[in-house]
């Protein structure tokens, strides 16, 4: 076990490793970067001071070890804009996305398990054509529209929330159920079908045979075995997640990492950006890692050599 | 079932605990209310420093004046009027002496002195501080002081717009600063303006509260909070719910909606003229001097500003800026719109068949800025150009500007705010400028005479012969002043958004709530 934890470990290593390098390339194939840096007034003695200034006059592979041998030491350079450490600014903006990733990660398991269950247990009932019908719906739904339609019900016409900002859990509840939707409606209709495939084996037959309460044999030994597929979405929802947030945190005001990407995107802030992107690989590889060992856990036929 | 029950109940508590309002939202702590309450204004983005010498994004300009003062401001006719400096005067055609105002106190107490002024400008002349504003007054050699209260700059030869450049250089405590640092000041920023700083939240709130000791009298306001909100849709949303009392940025189609909700809204012709910038310089057809008026006859300015800015904002009048700018000439008139396709303007010979040309255009960084690039395209049709259309991204778009990578047509408001003057955009259409996508004889033996004019009203007659110029060249399809549309709520009074983008919040208040 330990060996595999090792070996997933180096896997991760090489994972952020790759990620950094295309963060690195990508804002060079994008275009100059001084057009990044400078302002659109510049004149031209200002663009190449800033070329020197940041070694951008130096041959792409100096540019790219000493881009790396600072990452090492966890140094993105300084944001241009905020003139503050960039790996800084990504870490204090991002608990206020994982706040509202977490929360909305939390709603939609809150409210999708018990409906997926409910769906598949009545199976062809009106019930379970409304959950499926309402997943359908609320997976299509952009985030974009459904923030703004939010924003209008709940805070313009009824006054019960605020439409933007962040501070009180009053300020959580719309961005939060905005960015729940998508993985609310995809991990409801998974229960549902996981959980009717589930019911059709043979050692639910014997379960139930043995005379268990029905509850018990649905929680433990469907829902339970159902559960795989189920968390690995979840754990890839996040990683989705963090990309909603991106908009959602937009439409609600919301000072996390995805509005710090697109603010940084928009002023051409790239350390900012490098160091965005790193750590929401970081946040990514170590989601990734967890999921395989919880595997294990849920599912004893599950061995790691 | 026990169990499926327990896990519904769950589920339903929790859509409980989300749909259950604890009555009307109390978005703000509730501080005690005195004279004139506090106003919060909601806009696209905030400074990305609290330090005004680092940002010059549009808008952090208004949150920086509700901090700091400048020398000089544009007086929004075309001049300058006095602000920290009260008087000035040339001592030969490269020096400038200024008195500065007396009485003037920083927000930490400190009397404000020549010593500030000249460290001042050289914090922004000096390369390693890496001011945006640093290009504005690179034309200043030195700054000496003379008295405490007087300062003399001098320029490398003359050098006519050095009052505009002054009008973006906010002046910092210099003494204050040196101890604290460049980290340190933006923690703890001290300026001269009716309001101090309290807090920043970066990408939320930037708050300040009264200066009592203000120059010129206490505000009224006890306190202002800037919010940053990028969505149009949310800033609209903030002011129908009231957690914002005015919102900027208001996009046309909005307005009808506050109107009926209540809300006074109101709009200013912004210092920014928009056109599309004809690469003329690269030969082809857009080479073609006739090819390029052409262009400005087959595109309807007039239904751009009644249609698609539902008769916000104001037409440009064949030149880049409008009436409230230094160097605007009053004689000009915008190209008159000639529907008849390629007919008498058309130049036939040239281009029998229209041609071909690439149309770079931007989304969501004007008001509006999508629908006016299709039209455009579609009015060009009908005259045989066949416009590429390529809109991106705004950030994508200055990168892409910068790095000189528009070539065809490119949309682009040139911003003359807050100097309110013509030199600024113009700068930019000569041969040897940055970028320059236009070069014209004319224009680089006349522009910079402009530049070493150092009367305002001759340099204004120059600036309006190069307009003259620049209208008969059109180097630009001419469009329109963008507008600033911004809804203020009945409850607040004395505000005002200027074409400067900056906000008269001294004499502001909030009644009655």
């Amino acid at each position: 076990m330990s060996a595999f934890v090792l070996r997933r470990l180096v896997d991760a290593l090489a994972a952020v490793l790759g990620v950094s390098t295309l963060a690195f390339l990508a804002l060079r194939l994008s275009g100059d970067p001084v057009a990044l840096l400078v302002t659109e007034y510049a004149t031209e003695e200002e663009i190449a001071r800033v070329r020197q200034v940041l070694g951008l006059d130096r041959p792409l592979w100096v540019q790219y070890a000493r881009f790396l041998g600072d990452v090492l030491r966890g140094d993105f350079g300084a944001s241009l804009r905020f003139l503050r450490p960039a790996a800084a600014l990504v870490r204090e903006t991002l608990p206020a996305t994982v706040e509202l990733a977490t929360t909305a990660l939390l709603i939609a398991v809150v409210v999708a398990v018990p409906l997926g269950v409910v769906a598949a247990l009545r199976r062809g009932t009106l019930v379970d054509g409304a959950v499926t019908v309402a997943a359908t719906v609320g997976q299509s739904m952009p985030y974009f529209w459904l923030g703004i339609l939010l924003i209008m019900l709940f805070a313009v016409r009824w006054g019960w929330l605020p439409s933007f900002g962040h501070g009180s859990w009053r300020h959580l509840v719309l961005p939060a159920v905005t960015l729940a939707m998508t993985p609310m409606a995809r991990t409801a209709r998974l229960v549902r079908s996981g959980l009717l495939e589930v019911l059709s084996q043979d050692y639910i037959r014997t379960a139930r045979a043995k005379g268990l309460a029905p509850p018990r044999v649905v929680v433990h030994h469907a829902l339970r075995n159902a559960a795989i597929p189920v968390v690995t979405i979840l754990a890839l929802d996040f990683g989705t997640l963090l990309g909603g947030a991106v908009v959602t945190e937009t439409i609600f005001a919301w000072p996390g990492v995805g509005r710090l990407i697109v603010t940084a995107i928009q002023s051409r802030d790239y350390p900012v950006v490098q160091a965005a992107v790193f750590y929401l690989a970081m946040v990514f590889v170590l989601l990734h890692l967890l999921l395989d060992l919880l595997y294990a856990r849920l599912d004893p036929r599950i061995r790691y050599q | 079932m026990r169990v499926l029950g327990v896990l519904l109940l769950g589920g339903a508590l929790l859509l409980a605990l989300v749909g259950t309002p604890p009555g009307k939202p109390g978005l703000m702590p509730a501080y005690a209310q005195r004279t004139g309450g506090r106003l919060v204004i909601g806009i696209g983005s905030l400074p990305n420093t609290p330090d005004p010498h680092l940002d010059s994004t549009a808008n952090a300009l208004p949150a920086y004046a509700a901090m700091f003062e400048k020398l000089v401001a544009s007086d929004g006719r075309g001049g300058i009027r006095p602000v920290l400096a009260r008087a000035w005067r040339l001592v030969d055609d490269q020096t400038w002496e200024f008195d500065l105002q007396t009485g003037v106190r920083f927000h930490n107490g400190a009397p404000l002195t020549a010593e500030d002024v000249k460290f001042t400008i050289e914090r922004v002349l000096d390369p390693n501080t890496r001011s945006p504003w640093l290009g504005r007054i690179s034309a200043i050699e030195r700054v000496e002081v003379v008295t405490p209260t007087r300062v003399r700059i001098v320029t490398r030869g003359p050098f006519g717009p050095l009052l505009q450049g002054l009008t973006v250089v906010d002046i910092l405590p210099a003494r204050y600063f040196q101890e604290r640092g460049p980290a340190g000041f933006a923690a703890a920023p001290v300026g001269t303006g009716p309001f101090q700083f309290r807090e920043w939240v970066r990408a939320d709130r930037m708050v300040f509260t009264a200066y009592p000791g203000y120059w010129r009298g206490r505000p009224r306001l006890d306190e202002v909070i800037f919010r940053a909100i990028p969505e149009d849709s949310t800033r609209v949303a903030g002011l129908e719910t009231g957690e914002l009392d005015v919102g900027v940025l208001i996009p046309p189609e909005q307005v009808e909606r506050l109107r009926g909700r209540g809300l006074e809204v109101r709009a200013v012709n912004l210092g920014q003229g928009m056109v599309v910038n004809l690469r003329a310089n690269a030969g082809g057809p857009l080479a073609d001097r006739k090819v390029r008026q052409a262009l400005n006859y087959a595109v309807d300015k007039e239904a751009i500003h009644k249609t698609i800015l539902r008769g916000f904002g104001r037409i440009l009048a064949g030149q880049v800026v409008g009436p409230d700018a230094l160097g605007h000439n009053p004689n000009l008139r915008p190209y008159p719109t000639t529907r008849s396709g390629p007919g008498s303007c058309w130049p036939r010979p040239a281009t029998p068949n229209g041609f071909e040309v690439t149309f770079n255009g931007t989304v969501g960084r004007y008001t509006k800025d999508k629908e006016i690039d299709e039209f455009i395209a579609g009015q060009l049709a009908e005259v045989g150009v066949r416009a590429r259309l390529e809109i991106v991204e705004g950030g994508v778009y200055i990168q892409r500007f910068i790095a000189r990578q528009l070539e065809g047509m490119f949309i682009w408001a040139w911003q003359y705010f807050p100097a309110m003057d013509a030199d600024l955009p113009l700068n930019f259409f000569g041969c040897r400028s940055v970028g320059s996508f236009f070069c014209s004889q004319a224009f680089d033996q006349l522009f910079p005479q402009s530049r070493a004019t150092l009367d305002p009203r001759r340099r204004a007659q120059v600036l309006q012969r190069v307009a003259r110029i620049v209208r008969e060249e059109a180097p630009a399809i001419f469009l329109v002043q963008t507008p600033g549309i911004y809804a203020v709520q009945r409850r607040v009074r004395g505000f005002e958004w200027g074409a400067d983008y900056l906000m008269s919040l001294h004499h502001t208040e909030v009644t009655g709530r």
